[in-house]
Parts: C-alpha cells; sequence; structure tokens
C-alpha cells in the first residue's frame, strides 16, 4: 500500500486538519515511511486470535444518582476564547 | 551542604531529627534551577511563589510537631500533561498555550494531600508523541550528560530535571516508553506501573489503552517511596483497580536468592549500541553472582510489537485527539465563518507536524476499509504478545532487557521521528501492550560517559519484586551515584 496525496488530502480532511502543498509533500513521504516498517505485521496470520476483553479497561463504574459538587462555571469559561452570558461562543452552524 | 543533592528518603531523615527547614530545602532547589535551567531548559512553567509559600507554612506544621508523610516538603516537577488546579498545562502544545486547569488530577491532589510541593510543570514532546521531547512546541530539553545529546522523551523534562538534582522526583506518563527511555538516558530510576495502579483522572488522553502514570527518581529507594504515596484506588478512573498490597518500601531488600530472571532469546539483535551490550551482558553477570537464576525464555511476537503499538497509538490519539474544536479550551482561530472552519482552522495552526502526522494515521487505520487489517490486528497481536508475557512469567519472576538498545542521540537524529518506531522504545513498549509493570535502572556508561539503563519487568501487580531486584542490583553497584559533571563545572 502506497499512499498518493489524494489519500493525503483524504486523511487530512477526516482529521479536520488543512495542509498546504508543502506539508502534503512532506507527509506523503513521512507516512509511507513509517506505513511500510507497519508492513511487518502481514506476515503474521491472526485469523485464529480471538479477541478477549480487557475486563480492566471495560468496567463500568457507577454513582448514586445525586448531584454533587461539580466545577466552578466562572474558571471553566475562563479557559474559553469566546463565552457569552455563561456560556461557549460558537460561530454560526445554519446559514 | 548543597541541599538539592539529597534524595527523598535522605531529606526524611534530615526532617524527622528536626534537621532541615523546608523553606531552606526550597529555596537551595531554586538557585539550583536558576543555575541550571538556561542550559537544560526542562521546565515550561515554574510555580516558585506558591512554593516557597507552601514551605513556609509546612515548616509551621513541623513546629506544630504534625505527623506527616513521607513525601511532606519535597519539591518535585510534574510533567506538562497533568492537570494541575490554577497551574498552566500546556502539553507541550500551541492547541493549549494558555489553558489553566479548574480541577486537580487524582494523583496530584493524593500528593498535595501529602504536602508535597509542586516546583513547575516540565517539557515534554507535544501530547507524548516522541521519543526525545524535539516535538514540544516550546524547547528542547537537553540531556544533562551531553548537552548535545536528547533527554529522550516523552518525559524528557523530568528526566533532565531529576538528573540534574532540579527536583527530587518527577511525576509523569508512560505510553510507549516515555518515562522509562528518558530515565535510561538521563542515568535515573523510571517506573511504568501496572495498568491500573495509578489513577490516570486529569492526565490529558492520548492513548489510554496504553499510557500510566509513573514517577522517575534519583534511586530506587525513592522510587518505592513515590510509588507508596501514589498507588491507590481512584472511583474516578474507570481503569483503578484495588490493590491490596502497595507497601513497596517493604521490599528494599538486599536479596535476589532464587529469583528467576528471564532473557527473552529474541531481543538480541544487530542494532545494539556495543557498549549497551558490555552493560547488559555485566547486570545479567552480576545478578548471577547475587543469586538469581538467569533461564532463557521467549518472545515469539516481539518483532511485531513495535508496528502493532504504532498503530494503537495512532487509533487512540486520533479519537482522543478529536476534543481540541478550538470552543471550550485551547487555541481557537481568528477570522473564521463557519463551524467546519473554526475545527480546521484551529486544528492546523495549534498542533505540531508529529501530532498531524498521528492523526491521520490513526484516522486511515480506522477507516473501513483498514480497521481490519490494521487496527484489529494490531489488537489481535497485542493479545498473542499477552499470551507470550504470561507463558514466560510460568518460567521467570522477572523479565531483563535493555531499556533502549541505543544511547541518547543528537538531535535531529533519526530515532526521534515515528512514533513507536523509535529504536529506543521497542522493548520498552512491551509493557505498554501487555499492561505489566517495568522499572529502568541506571547500569553503565558508554565510553563517551552516557548513562545506559536496564529495564525489569514484572507479572502485573509485582512492583514488590521489581523493587526488590532492582535494589539489590542498585546496592551491589555505584552507577546512580555517579552525576554529569558538566553542569557542576558551569555553576
Amino acid at each position: 500500500m502506497k499512499l498518493s496525496l489524494k489519500d493525503i488530502e483524504m486523511m487530512a480532511q477526516w482529521s479536520k486538519l488543512e495542509l498546504d502543498q508543502e506539508e502534503k509533500l512532506g507527509f506523503e513521504d513521512k507516512l509511507n515511511k513509517i506505513l511500510q516498517k507497519i508492513d511487518i505485521i502481514k506476515e503474521l496470520d491472526t485469523n485464529h486470535v480471538q479477541l478477549t476483553e480487557d475486563r480492566s479497561i471495560h468496567r463500568y463504574i457507577l454513582r448514586d444518582d445525586k448531584v454533587g459538587p461539580s466545577l466552578n462555571r466562572d474558571l471553566v469559561l475562563k479557559n474559553a476564547q469566546d463565552t457569552r452570558n455563561g456560556m461557549f461562543s460558537v460561530p454560526s452552524i445554519l446559514d | 551542604m548543597e541541599l538539592y543533592k539529597l534524595t527523598v528518603h535522605e531529606i526524611r531523615g534530615l526532617v524527622n531529627k528536626g534537621k532541615l527547614s523546608i523553606e531552606k530545602l526550597v529555596r537551595g532547589v531554586i538557585q539550583r534551577i536558576d543555575s541550571t535551567e538556561s542550559l537544560l531548559d526542562s521546565f515550561i512553567t515554574l510555580n516558585i511563589d506558591e512554593a516557597l509559600h507552601q514551605a513556609r507554612t509546612l515548616d509551621q506544621l513541623i513546629s506544630q510537631e504534625a505527623r506527616l508523610s513521607t513525601l511532606a516538603g519535597i519539591p518535585f516537577g510534574v510533567q506538562d500533561n497533568i492537570c494541575t488546579f490554577g497551574i498552566r498545562t500546556t502539553c507541550a502544545s500551541k492547541m493549549l498555550d494558555d489553558f489553566i486547569p479548574p480541577y486537580d488530577s487524582s494523583v496530584i491532589e493524593k500528593l498535595k494531600n501529602s504536602h508535597s510541593i509542586i516546583l513547575g510543570k516540565l517539557n515534554m514532546d507535544e501530547f507524548g508523541m516522541g521519543s526525545s521531547t524535539q516535538n514540544s512546541a516550546f524547547k528542547f530539553t537537553k540531556n544533562p550528560w551531553s548537552l548535545h545529546k536528547v533527554s529522550g522523551g516523552a518525559a524528557g523534562g523530568g528526566a533532565a530535571a531529576v538528573a540534574s538534582d532540579q527536583v527530587f522526583y518527577a511525576i509523569g506518563s508512560d505510553a510507549s516508553g516515555c518515562l522509562r527511555q528518558p530515565a535510561a538516558f538521563c542515568g535515573v530510576v523510571g517506573i511504568k506501573p501496572t495498568y491500573g495502579l495509578v489513577s490516570r483522572f486529569g492526565l490529558v488522553a492520548c492513548a489510554p489503552s496504553l499510557e500510566q502514570i509513573g514517577c522517575i527518581t534519583k534511586d530506587v529507594t525513592d522510587c518505592a517511596y513515590v510509588l507508596e504515596e501514589i498507588a491507590f484506588y481512584d472511583k474516578k478512573d474507570s481503569t483503578s483497580i484495588r490493590n491490596g498490597n502497595s507497601t513497596y518500601t517493604s521490599y528494599l531488600m538486599d536479596d535476589v536468592k532464587g529469583l528467576k530472571i528471564g532473557v527473552p532469546k529474541e531481543i538480541f539483535d544487530e542494532s545494539w549500541d556495543p557498549d549497551v551490550r558490555t552493560y547488559v551482558n555485566n547486570s545479567i553477570e552480576i545478578l548471577k553472582k547475587l543469586g538469581a537464576q538467569i533461564v532463557d525464555i521467549t518472545l515469539p511476537h516481539f518483532k511485531y510489537a513495535s508496528a502493532s503499538h504504532s498503530i494503537i497509538f495512532c487509533c487512540e490519539s486520533s479519537s482522543n485527539l478529536a476534543r481540541y474544536d478550538g470552543i471550550k479550551y485551547g487555541m481557537r482561530a481568528k477570522g473564521v465563518d463557519n463551524l467546519e472552519e473554526l475545527y480546521c482552522k484551529t486544528r492546523s495552526q495549534g498542533f505540531g507536524q508529529e501530532v498531524k502526522a498521528i492523526l491521520m494515521l490513526g484516522n486511515l487505520f480506522l477507516s473501513n476499509k483498514f480497521y481490519d487489517s490494521h487496527y484489529k490486528k494490531a489488537l489481535k497481536i497485542r493479545e498473542l504478545l499477552r499470551n507470550d508475557i504470561r507463558k514466560a512469567f510460568e518460567k521467570c519472576h522477572i523479565i531483563l532487557t535493555p531499556t533502549s538498545p541505543i544511547l541518547a542521540f543528537d538531535f535531529n537524529h533519526e530515532s526521534s521521528l515515528p512514533i513507536g518506531m523509535s529504536e529506543s522504545q521497542r522493548y520498552a513498549l512491551l509493557a505498554n501492550m501487555t499492561g505489566i509493570p517495568a522499572i529502568s535502572i541506571p547500569c553503565g556508561f558508554s565510553q563517551e560517559g552516557l548513562p545506559i539503563g536496564l529495564q525489569l519487568m514484572a507479572d502485573k501487580f509485582n512492583e514488590g519484586t521489581l523493587i526488590k531486584a532492582a535494589y539489590t542490583f542498585e546496592r551491589n553497584t555505584d552507577y546512580h551515584m555517579k552525576k554529569p559533571m558538566k553542569l557542576e563545572v558551569t555553576e
């Protein structure tokens, strides 16, 4: 598998990134080199391997449905670049 | 007395005897930072005023004969991807240049309750993506043993700060050997505990199934003291595990008699630096003479570990970093007309090149065409590696490898480029892929004077065995006593 410039553009779009032409060319070279190294996994047959769920990762911790302390609203909003009336402000979504 | 040169356990002794003022200790370390930081660039943000204030408060408590924890009054550094209430936390990224967390991570909350003192936030590779700190958006951290060499990464700031006596210990995260490889490069001790032993609540997530919070210390005794403090069950982290056995200082025993140490046959290859080979073989002989039994083991799928780790790392990172949208926190691009443009421009301006590469690869591997052939296959290889490790621990108590087969490299060397594919992390990342604990300890110096690290790995929750083996090695060698000379000369 070799990535083309078109592939790079598509991957950038999925990642919500804008790349200029120089960046695209740089990534085409760099990512193809990484993919070449990763290709080693192709030589291994893993069809027989069953994925088991790691219980240390997939656990759900539940708590009582009671109101508890939450983050200070002013401190949280201080980290946002644009706020209005105690809320996050975003550009228009619909025209 | 140069107080900054002491270890945590030496300070503890002086404080207990009433022979040390915490303010004097903190001032001593601040002076040390003043005289070395321009050479090293270990810190992103310093917390000097608050540290001095805490020191004075603590001296008052001590004068009232209050019972204090082991780490009370000990100044430490925090990797800049761990949230600290009111102290800027950047992940070494322009994206979070002015982010001030409105809460503490659980590990920091615990250390604050123990009255340990935060001196500052430490440099790292952006979002932990790298092996040299060259991917930091702000500065490169230099290796105290040779300022022309990297300090390792992602936690290069922490390792350099501990090695140069700027802090007594550092807290950081390890997703691919990111604590142990810098510890090896800088000649100090680094531990990645078992997955779930230390709460990750408040660690800025990158690759959650691989990463774990651990510490870098000056010696193994300090490692046991710090680990004992930070290992606890936390309901805020759904992967946190209750573990009754957390009295790690009780394992500080000079005794490896009968301990079976497995050396995987697959690790020996041409990539090793000759000095690493010499000192790792020497370490095996030392442990053998001390009564350990060396056994041959095999890890048949080791050769696929780096590639599968890279795939999982990229996939999890691309998913986790989707949260940076320019709205709730972090940077926000200016002059945008709509929401889509806000996302794209913010992320393009805020992320560095390595992060962008990882995000794009992650999204590729998670796409319909590559999901089974890459992501799912990588998960299956992780399963095979876990089986390899399980079988290995049927034959031995400890697995031994070099932490890194190569020495600290020059800035801009190719080894610092692709994540997980770095030659320097390919043994260390085994512990991340399988969730087991691993420690790196100094085991020698190259001909040009660069430190070499020995990695010991144990089965899950057997940190005690690791501490015992590492402590025994340290007691019978003097590599941990050596200090980087160049810094002392420049003062």
